[in-house]
């Protein structure tokens, strides 16, 4: 049961920044990203650099190695971003790299900008508060016109654009299209449900080409269950080669899957069907679905049964359920 | 008032006469089925209704009007249900992941 407690502004702002991190592409406006940017030092009136240079992502040797310096010398300006980006890369995690661009400061944009809103009694907001915000309003205009990371090195600021992010309805890097995390000229990874995948792998997932054995070669568990559910439900039936054993009386299929995936084990899974309403608010073709059951209840062949213990119900209950969507 | 169980994708009402002591919220409108992704299932009520909240697994919701189930989803969502008046334990649907043995919720 829960509630929104921050304010109705600090919803719209999240918004705004989701919206951002999700755009299908953007105008690189390099000058006003620079000029936003250099705007904060003046903000604090440090010295801006000397000089200024943008790389196409941050896997540019240049760019790691300013990030790393950077963060070296625990420089307390850019110490945060620049962390992010080396620790990005130095991981090989683009998945950090999709989300730390100037995210890392967009995160206390949020706690502050609520905080000043309502703030601790006798807390009241003060001028460096007023500051932050005015701060992490220059880093959002940057980020608007393409901005994404940015290291000070030796007098030199670093900008990397902002990588095209592509989630699924879980906040998950995750496209069966396009790779989930790009940079305009630069580096492409594919991810599906939040696990990256190499492109070749990737490919035979969505074009439901890969077969049971190539899912076994999967090392990661995380990325075979990916992989095998990503499959259409025939296909993937198919590729374990399930055995259909009972019909329910509300339709659920119930199926037995010996030898499941190379690993000697029998398991069960049910197949159903559901109708969903779409945008329009007409129904659309039923979409059916898999779900694995326990092997100790799936053996015992009944199909309705599976569906009452996966909601912990007795099977008189699941069959006596007449409101269903 | 229903003694059959009200389905909505991974979310089960099921009719119950007691319940157990809990601590008791009263409100018009809640989350019964919360979703990261913001697709969550919702009840209504025109009148405050109360949920009662035994422990993580044990929670309730007592309407003393008709109300309304929704789930939050702009496309593919499960159709809005009617929910007679009366007393439901809130259960959720969990399936089994073969590769790590373990049961996860359901989310739709």
């Amino acid at each position: 049961m829960e509630k929104r407690d921050y304010s109705q502004s600090t919803a719209d702002l999240i918004d705004k920044l989701c919206v951002l991190v999700e755009r299908k592409s953007f105008h690189l406006d390099k000058a006003k990203a620079t000029e936003a940017i250099l705007k904060t030092y003046d903000l604090f009136d440090l010295p801006r650099p000397k000089q200024v240079v943008w790389h196409k992502d941050i896997f540019e040797d240049t760019f790691e190695r300013s990030a790393r310096s950077a963060r070296s010398a625990g420089s307390a300006w850019s110490a945060g971003s620049a962390g992010s980006a080396w620790s990005a890369r130095s991981a090989g995690s683009a998945g950090s790299a999709g989300f730390t661009a100037l995210d890392d400061d967009f995160y206390w944009f949020v706690f502050e900008y609520e905080y000043c809103q309502n703030p601790d009694r006798g807390l009241a907001p003060n001028e460096n508060d007023q500051k932050y915000l005015e701060y992490s309003q220059l880093l959002l205009e940057a980020m608007e016109v393409g901005a994404g990371y940015r290291v000070e090195d030796n007098d030199v600021l670093h900008i990397v654009p902002t990588p095209l992010v592509l989630i699924d309805d879980q906040n998950r890097f995750h496209s069966e299209v396009a790779p989930a995390i790009r940079w305009k000229g630069g580096r492409e990874f594919y991810y599906l449900q939040g696990e990256s995948f190499d492109k070749g792998l990737w490919k035979k997932i969505i074009d439901q080409k890969i077969t049971a054995s190539e899912v076994m070669q999967i090392d990661n568990s995380d990325k075979r269950t990916i992989a095998i559910s990503m499959l259409r439900p025939d296909e993937m039936l198919k590729q374990l080669n399930a055995e259909m054993i009972d019909t329910g009386v509300k339709g659920t299929g119930l199926y037995k899957i010996p030898n499941f995936m190379d690993t000697g084990e029998t398991e069960y899974a049910i197949r159903m069907e559901t109708r969903y309403k779409l945008d329009g608010g007409e129904f659309g073709a039923p979409k059916e679905f898999i779900e694995f059951v326990r092997p100790e209840v799936g053996v015992k062949g009944d199909a309705e049964l599976c569906q009452a213990v996966a909601f912990d119900i007795t099977k008189e209950q699941w069959l006596a359920t007449e409101q269903e969507s | 008032m229903t003694d059959k169980p009200i389905r909505q994708g991974s979310l089960m009402l099921v009719p119950v006469d007691e319940v157990p002591e809990g601590r008791i919220t009263r409100q018009k409108s809640a989350i019964v089925e919360h979703s990261e992704s913001g697709h969550s299932h919702v009840l209504d009520c025109p009148q405050d209704f109360e949920t009662i909240t035994v422990d993580e697994d044990n929670v309730f919701v007592r309407l003393m009007t008709g109300g309304v189930l929704t789930h939050q989803k702009q496309a593919e969502r499960h159709e809005e249900l009617e929910i007679a008046p009366g007393t439901y334990r809130i259960k959720h649907k969990n399936e089994y992941k073969p590769f790590e043995k373990i049961m996860k919720q359901v989310i739709d």
